[in-house]
């Protein structure tokens, strides 16, 4: 079991990237703060013993994603979410278009285009931390980034 | 479009209140899951030394420290533990068989078992036919052999034909080989010593009275053979309700 210190060590670091996570798949602030302290929670409970600040952040992302998926699948969570709680989320106007067309994408493509474009994994390493083959995470990172074009009215600059 | 992405998601923060709720709550689950692992923990340590004490005391209880072998024919043997309980009955040939399940003898106390089986109707008609009834205590724990040597003498000191005995375990270590009960098995021993030419098969289907005969008669032979006479006739089983140690010369 961690220590408190190393408890507010790891959030002082990823509490951004978990939190963007939870937002990412769950799209509503209750469910957000669940799954926000479910991952700390586990992670502080875990034995893992992390080899450097990046295996550490790819196990929080990977935990993450996992206990939203899990939600998703939860039986208990019946009701369905409006997209329009994205809007209540602190973005700016030029932004909000983008964040919506992100998070309209279907899930697979969403994990992917954020770990890609916001926290600069190379296709491998998504493949790594989401446990698919490479050539697929390059074919969903073709495909969103082409949905995002066709959302945003070929807005994409094509990066 | 990367950059875009990245000014979408940039404002998107853990805010303090959140973190600060966070770190309280999974402080205290935490704490709470480590209090009931040592609860778990705590439980488990108690069921495993209840099993283990239960584990012994069994062990205990059906670790037999005295055999009283109680011989007319039928001849039977109520196995005692350390708590004075019968925890075994053993009836040899087919009418000590046929006496052990007709007396219920298990976990009662030595002494109200001995009573039943010297009061049941197979015994008592026994005796009145002029039977011999030998009662040997083999001990495995000597205080508790001479405990029940002092009751069974005591419970039987008023009947005709009746001898109480001791005998060591390891005297008698080969009776059940050969098919005896261990207190017909130290007079067989005995005739052994007299130089008796009977083989065990013989002694299980005789009765105490017909074997303490040929004893007395073994006994009576030796004597004249031996001129010195010292022992001759003297086997301790002669008369009526001897109790004490018995000896034996195999």
């Amino acid at each position: 079991m961690r220590s408190e210190a190393e408890l507010t060590r790891a959030m002082e670091m990823h509490a951004d990237t978990v939190k963007r996570i939870c937002v990412l798949y769950l799209k509503n602030h209750a469910d957000t703060e669940d799954i926000f302290q479910t991952v700390f929670l586990k992670y502080t409970l875990s034995p893992t013993a992390f080899e450097s600040p990046e295996h550490e952040k790819a196990w929080l992302i990977r935990v993450t994603i996992n206990a939203c998926k899990d939600l998703l699948r939860s039986f208990f969570r019946r009701r369905t979410v409006p997209l329009q709680e994205a809007a209540e989320l602190p973005v700016e106007e030029a932004h909000s278009e983008v964040l919506e067309a992100v998070l309209a994408l279907p899930e697979s493509y969403r994990s992917v285009i954020y770990l890609h474009y916001y926290e600069q994994y190379t296709a491998p390493q998504i493949a790594d931390i989401l446990g698919k083959n490479t050539n697929t995470v390059y074919t969903l990172l073709t495909r969103g980034r082409d949905r995002l074009r066709d959302a945003l009215g070929g807005d994409g600059d094509g990066t | 479009m990367e950059h875009k992405i990245a000014e979408a998601f940039r404002p998107i923060r853990a805010e303090e209140a959140l973190k600060a709720r966070t770190l309280e709550n999974v402080l205290e689950a935490a704490a709470r899951r480590r209090r009931l692992r040592v609860k778990r923990l705590s439980l488990c340590a108690a069921a495993g030394c209840c099993c283990l004490l239960l584990a012994v005391l069994c062990g205990m209880y059906f670790t037999p420290t005295s055999v009283i072998s109680i011989d007319v024919n039928p001849s039977l043997e109520l196995t005692v533990n350390r708590f004075d309980r019968v925890i075994a009955v053993n009836g040899y040939q087919e009418d000590g068989e046929a006496l052990a399940a007709s007396l219920d003898l298990l976990h009662l106390s030595y002494s109200q078992a001995v009573d039943r089986v010297v009061t049941s109707q197979t015994v008592t008609e026994c005796l009145a036919r002029g039977e011999w009834l030998s009662i040997a205590v083999v001990e495995m724990d000597e205080a508790q052999g001479e405990e029940i040597l002092q009751y069974v003498s005591h419970c039987t000191a008023g009947t005709q034909n009746v001898s109480c005995h001791a005998v060591a375990r390891e005297e008698v270590a080969q009776a059940h080989d050969h098919g005896l009960s261990y207190g017909k098995y130290q007079v067989y021993l005995d005739i052994c010593a007299q130089g008796g030419t009977l083989t065990a098969q013989e002694a299980a289907a005789m009765t105490m009275r017909e074997l303490l005969d040929q004893l007395q008669e073994d006994g009576l032979s030796a004597a004249g053979e031996d001129q010195s006479g010292s022992q001759g006739g003297q086997n301790g089983w002669q008369g009526q309700g001897f109790h004490g140690r018995g000896h034996h010369g195999c």
